[in-house]
């Protein structure tokens, strides 16, 4: 099966600290407990697991489907994807949160709007005064991811929109929509499938 | 500015749960929120990593390599524990 899969710079494991050959050598768990194998993402999970690098990935069966994940015994290293850019997915949630803020704030938001910069964005962001406690929030969320997205924490800034998304909507579902979204434009803009 | 969602751990729980966490004690689902939370938390990563480079310290502290002066001080510390009940 192929799959997708998120390492630290230099095809380290996130979590494990397990560095994977790159060369595409299998590698297999001896671990037989759930949750001890090798983790790999569908398309759809990607934004929950973001980092530093990107690689296309082949699992051997059987593969075990859990909720923003898959596991398998055996997997390998193909090929990374070499588009996959970091900054531009935080700056593409940082904008989403924006038009998020911008739904919230009705006619006060328009100039929000039509940036396309982050520290303008940030700039007229914090300019803002008098707003109720609601708008205050939601600019507070562009803000967040604004200053996460011009970091290069792409974790951080499609996290926000996330939960900027819950908060305008008023609904947890607003959640998984958000990372639907995200997806979407990952496969689009990443050219993965 | 933070919100919370309901499956999501916080930063104050992540703390909490961080031992169970690296001795690999943790139920699965709980350790997904874990991991997930290090994905958007910086200031949880960083607490992670110090968390990891102490255990690796620590790990590799023997008795001999202790200096004297470093072992009495930590004795006599023990002691006075001792002696006050704590």
């Amino acid at each position: 099966m192929i799959a997708y899969k998120f390492l630290e710079r230099g095809a380290i494991g996130p979590f494990t600290k397990f560095v994977w050959p790159a060369d595409g050598r299998w590698v297999e768990t001896t671990q037989a407990r759930e949750g001890s194998g090798i983790h790999a993402c569908h398309v759809r999970d990607l934004p929950y697991w973001v980092s530093d690098e990107l690689w296309r990935v082949e699992l051997s069966s059987p593969v075990r489907e859990r909720e923003t994940q898959i596991e398998a015994t055996r997997g390998r290293l193909l090929e990374r994807v070499a588009r996959w850019e970091p900054r531009a997915f935080a700056t593409a949630c940082a904008f989403r949160t924006r038009d998020l803020a911008v739904e919230a704030l009705g006619a006060a938001g328009e100039p929000l709007s039509r940036i396309r910069d982050l520290d303008e964005l940030l700039a007229a962001a914090r300019s803002l005064r008098g707003l109720d406690p609601f708008r205050t929030e939601m600019v507070g969320y562009a803000i967040d991811a604004a200053v996460r997205a011009r970091e290069g924490h792409a974790g951080s800034a499609s996290h926000t929109a996330a939960v900027a998304a819950v908060a305008l909507r008023g609904s947890e579902a607003a959640f998984q929509q958000e990372r639907e979204w995200q997806a979407g434009f990952l496969a689009r803009s990443f050219r993965i499938a | 500015m933070t919100a919370r969602l309901p499956r999501e751990i916080t930063c104050r729980e992540l703390v909490r749960i961080v031992t169970e966490y690296l001795e690999g004690a943790l139920p699965l689902d709980e350790r997904t929120r874990f991991e997930q939370h290090l994905v958007y938390c910086k200031g949880c990563s960083v607490y992670l990593r110090q968390m990891r480079d102490t255990l690796r310290a620590t790990g590799r502290l023997s008795e001999e390599s202790v200096p004297p002066s470093a072992r009495d001080e930590l004795l006599r510390a023990f002691r006075s524990f001792h002696k006050a009940g704590t």
